[in-house]
């Protein structure tokens, strides 16, 4: 704590954030800078904002459905509309929120973190970003085209698909973009960490966020063609007469799925693997420590995302595969708890005889190493083929993948927001606004989410606008934690704007255990160009 | 030092939790897998049990280093930060314990993955189809073969809608349930007609998905001293009425089973005759109003009036109002969709020749429609069958 | 060609057989 509040007594500025000489700007103002940017910086905070209004569009979608689900009957929505709000809030939170906003922290703290003049591709970078608002335009576009939004779910399985209407076509063409905007700035996230690392810094000494990123990278590379694969043969599927996944035409509907899962479980490592980066600097610097592990954190995490690639059919177990082909997905993804209990087992032991103080980056950090670590366990018992069999599709999976996506990736993205934002902006957000926001959505994730595997054990199956009346207690509870858990993410935004307007001055390294380049190196804020001569790592 | 707000917040924080925990006690409320009818569903329950028993352990474990880290060695309370990192034996150790632990649970899973597998010497074989959005059964092994049904939701969409009260097994209740013998292994060779659906009995243990143009099996047996009803509802997400497709297994001692496939047999036998006989106009708009209610008026709502853009309304329409021989291909063989290029109106050829003859009939004495030929007969709809 | 350049290109083409790869192997092999 006091690290935090002591140190600033002057100057509390009145400036917007972005009052640099506009000469650094590459001449342009107001709108047009923010289009023309070639500027790591600049387009972290493009992809930052972007990440956060999508956070509040999927969160409306969310909370129309926790509303329908308030109570058995259909009060508020036809269930068509709420299969495309299902469907969307999926895309839109994946794709649109958590994707972009660890990009955002890339762009950021990448080459401020090894040292590097800004990414090597930099108007690439500024294209990477605006792909997304188009891709965002069809997303949202779909709802007002005749038949709506595709109902499909976000695994957009064949052949529902098939029966879609024009809404269908621009999500295809949504995931194309996004797909392409991922895959452009991985390229330029690999190559910035193996060109442009500052002399002494070998690959072996870059903050683990790099490594956590680099190894993303080259998921996505790998992993986002296989997905604008599967989507473009479901629009040829539906437009032009091929039947890749149409039995009558010798196709496969589960061939789809093969492809989609082979895409969709690195993708769970896209996001999750991030997010391990960002507690891997978090936890070190609230313990004043070093991290207890690092080369053994590089190699857990390189064997994740080797083993992502052998577990897909994981997510199929009812589909009917043969039962060494059940046996072996089992084996494979049962695995995958060793490396991922290592970074765990790291995590603590990096906090263990240190020197901790629980600013709200850290309450995030460890909100999101205990409850995520609760998800990876229900990740296991969901590897296992004959519990799976009874849980499957039901709620106990709904639940299993919120600990994942918000208690993992959104806990570890509020983490590095809160312990970003200084050196970002050179303001000091609100600690005790902080610590209510963590505890709100602590409590009332926990509230939506944890009651979820109750229903998923009694049998009530995912994504129904109604449901049997066994089952509506839990669904209230959760309901109207959906609601808390939407207020507590209004103490963010107010403490957002008000930091930005008037927030109290930064101290130079507000956080005592932090040692990476960015805090070590260069002033906060960080000013617009940065290491435009290499710094030389000893 | 803690401050005193934080303190605060974390008071309300533990009050807030203790809440939520004692309202989960007090109202007693269905947490766990519903109670086993057969014995793959107690074994799935028991590794469950077995898997979560270990998972707690471990948890406590872990975070009860992380809890103590967080109470002993803090900062305020003056502690110096150690600077080690790093040590071979702790992370051999914490890699290789958790795999022997893995290998610990894989184990009995084995062996539970391949009997559940194990479709063989089944005592009946039942067919099931997945249809947007009711389930048909085809016995077609084992005693009570030849029996067929279709097997949809049985609450009305009053309750549905909210403006009666609902039935104790809202959504779980359906027109024909599908019976079964107690004690007897009854394999399910299961697919889909149109998408993929999914076939589910929690308290049996057995769910598959329903895939077009696909066959697929799995096999379950309820206990010889478990004869009831077991419901369930379609697990994969399959359009517009995914949640209200429910399935309905009753488990009957041998004896009724014989007695139910002995009244199934008799009553294929009234249907084939019910189907041939001449039907009068008001029984037939009587049946009808029953049959839209269950099947069309899902999309084409209980007042025809459909839903913009989305549902055709059947008032004043050209094929409710034209030649009826265009309205009995349209029911029976689906129709490309009105709105959307992609999609269609299902075919219904999985209705008897009676139901969508009643059907037609009720729609073209409704809502105003006033068509010249406004009976249809069963025979009609056969030949009709027959020629495509 | 920069050494930026060359790890760009090797990266792209490793997208772009992989995009092309998968519909092209279901294509022509079902």
């Amino acid at each position: 704590m006091s690290a935090v509040v002591d140190k600033h007594g002057h100057d509390h500025g009145h400036g917007h954030g972005h009052d640099h000489g506009h000469d650094h700007h590459g001449g342009y103002s107001g709108v047009m800078r923010w289009i023309t940017t070639t500027n790591h910086k600049d387009i972290g905070t493009l992809y930052l904002w972007f990440a956060g209004t999508m956070f509040f569009v999927g969160g409306m979608m969310a909370l129309l459905i926790r509303l329908e689900l308030f109570h058995p009957g259909l009060q508020y929505l036809n269930p068509d509309f709420y299969n495309q709000l299902v469907t969307s809030h999926g895309l839109i939170m994946i794709f649109g929120a958590i994707m972009p906003a660890f990009v955002g922290f890339a762009n950021w703290q990448i080459p401020m973190m090894i040292g590097a003049p800004d990414m090597a591709f930099a108007r690439l970078n500024n294209w990477s970003f605006w792909l997304l608002p188009f891709a965002a335009t069809l997303l949202l576009g779909a709802y007002f085209v005749p038949g709506g939004a595709p109902g499909s779910g976000w695994t957009l399985y064949a052949p529902l698909t098939v029966q879609q209407g024009i809404g269908m076509d621009f999500t295809i063409f949504a995931v194309h973009i996004l797909g392409m905007s991922s895959i452009l700035g991985s390229i330029n996230i690999i190559t910035t960490i193996l060109n442009l690392r500052a002399p002494g810094m070998t690959l072996m000494r870059m903050p683990l966020f790099c490594w956590t990123w680099l190894i993303t990278a080259y998921l996505l590379v790998a992993a986002m063609p296989v997905l604008a694969g599967a989507v473009t043969m479901t629009l040829t599927d539906r437009h032009f007469g091929t039947t890749f996944f149409n039995a009558a035409g010798g196709g496969d509907p589960v061939l789809y799925q093969h492809i989609f899962w082979f895409f969709g479980h690195p993708e769970v490592y896209i996001i999750a693997l991030p997010a391990f980066g960002v507690i891997s600097q978090v936890i070190p610097a609230f313990s004043r420590k070093p991290l207890f592990g690092y080369a053994s954190m590089v190699y857990a995490t390189s064997a994740i995302a080797i083993l992502s690639f052998i577990v897909w059919a994981h997510h199929m177990y009812t589909v009917g595969m043969p039962v060494t082909g059940q046996l072996f997905f089992m084996y494979a993804t049962t695995l995958i708890a060793v490396p991922t209990g290592v970074k765990v087992f790291n995590w603590v032991a990096t906090m263990w005889k240190g020197s901790l103080t629980f600013e709200t980056p850290m309450l995030f950090a460890l909100g999101f190493l205990f409850l995520f670590t609760l998800g990876g366990f229900t990740g296991l018992v969901l590897s296992l083929v004959p519990i799976d069999i009874q849980l499957h599709d039901t709620y106990y999976v709904v639940a299993h993948f919120h600990y994942v996506m918000v208690a993992g990736a959104m806990f570890s993205a509020f983490a590095g927001i809160y312990f970003w934002l200084p050196k970002w902006t050179g303001k000091m957000y609100n600690e005790t606004l902080g610590k209510w926001h963590f505890w709100g959505t602590l409590i009332f994730f926990n509230m939506i989410f944890f009651v979820q595997h109750f229903l998923g054990m009694a049998g009530m199956p995912r994504r129904i606008p109604d449901y049997p009346l066994q089952f509506q207690t839990w669904n209230e509870v959760s309901s109207i934690g959906a609601f808390g858990f939407a207020l507590a993410q209004l103490i963010f935004v107010y403490n957002l704007f008000t930091t930005l307007r008037r927030g109290e001055a930064a101290p130079q390294k507000p956080w005592e255990g932090a040692d990476s380049l960015d805090w070590t190196h260069l002033p906060t804020p960080a000013p617009y160009h940065t290491f435009e001569t290499p710094p030389v790592i000893k | 030092m803690m401050g005193s707000k934080q303190i605060r917040s974390i008071v309300a924080a533990l009050a807030g939790l203790a809440a939520f925990a004692a309202c989960g006690g007090a109202l007693a409320l269905d947490w766990y897998f519903q109670p086993g009818a057969s014995e793959m569903a107690r074994e799935i329950d028991v590794l469950h049990q077995y898997v979560m028993w270990l998972i707690i352990v471990i948890f406590v474990g872990v975070f009860g280093f992380m809890f103590y880290a967080c109470y002993a060695h803090r900062k305020s309370k003056g502690h110096a930060a150690e600077q080690f990192h790093e040590n071979t034996t702790v992370e051999i150790l914490w890699t290789v314990i958790p795999a022997v632990i893995l290998v610990a649970i894989a184990w009995p899973v084995t062996k539970t993955v391949i009997a559940q597998k194990d479709t063989s010497a089944p005592d009946i074989t039942l067919k099931v189809t997945g249809y947007q959005w009711k389930w048909g059964y085809d016995y077609i092994n084992g005693e009570g073969e030849g029996i067929s049904f279709v097997s949809m939701l049985k609450t009305p969409r009053d309750q549905i809608e909210n403006r009666v009260a609902k039935n104790p097994n809202y959504l779980l209740e359906v027109d024909n349930e599908v019976v079964v013998p107690v004690g007897k292994k009854v394999r399910l060779i299961v697919t889909g007609a149109d998408v993929i659906h999914a076939w589910w009995i929690p308290a049996l243990g057995a769910k598959q998905d329903a895939i077009p143009g696909f066959l697929r099996d799995i096999w379950f047996r309820v206990d010889k001293d478990k004869a009831g009803v077991y419901r369930g509802q379609c697990v994969e997400l399959c359009g517009k009425e995914h949640g209200f497709m429910p399935i309905v297994v009753r488990a009957v001692s041998p004896e009724d089973y014989t007695k139910w496939v002995g009244e199934q047999k008799k009553k294929i036998a009234a249907a084939e005759a019910d189907s041939t006989k001449e039907w009068t106009e008001a029984e037939l708009v009587a049946r009808g109003e029953k049959v839209f209610s269950g099947v069309c008026a899902a999309c084409h709502q209980g007042n025809g009036q459909g839903i913009p853009n989305t549902f055709p309304p059947l008032v004043g329409s050209k094929v409710v109002n034209g030649p009826k021989i265009a309205q009995i291909d349209t029911v029976l063989h689906g129709r490309k969709g009105v709105y959307r290029p992609n999609t269609q109106m299902p075919p219904q050829d999985s209705l008897s020749d009676v139901d969508i003859a009643a059907a037609i009939t009720f729609t073209r004495h409704s809502w105003g429609n006033k068509p010249k030929e406004n009976v249809v007969q069963p025979t009609e709809v056969k030949t009709q069958r027959g020629k495509k | 060609m920069t050494k930026n350049v060359r790890t760009a290109l090797i990266l792209a083409s490793i997208a772009l057989t992989t995009f092309f790869g998968i519909i092209a192997k279901y294509w022509l092999f079902k």
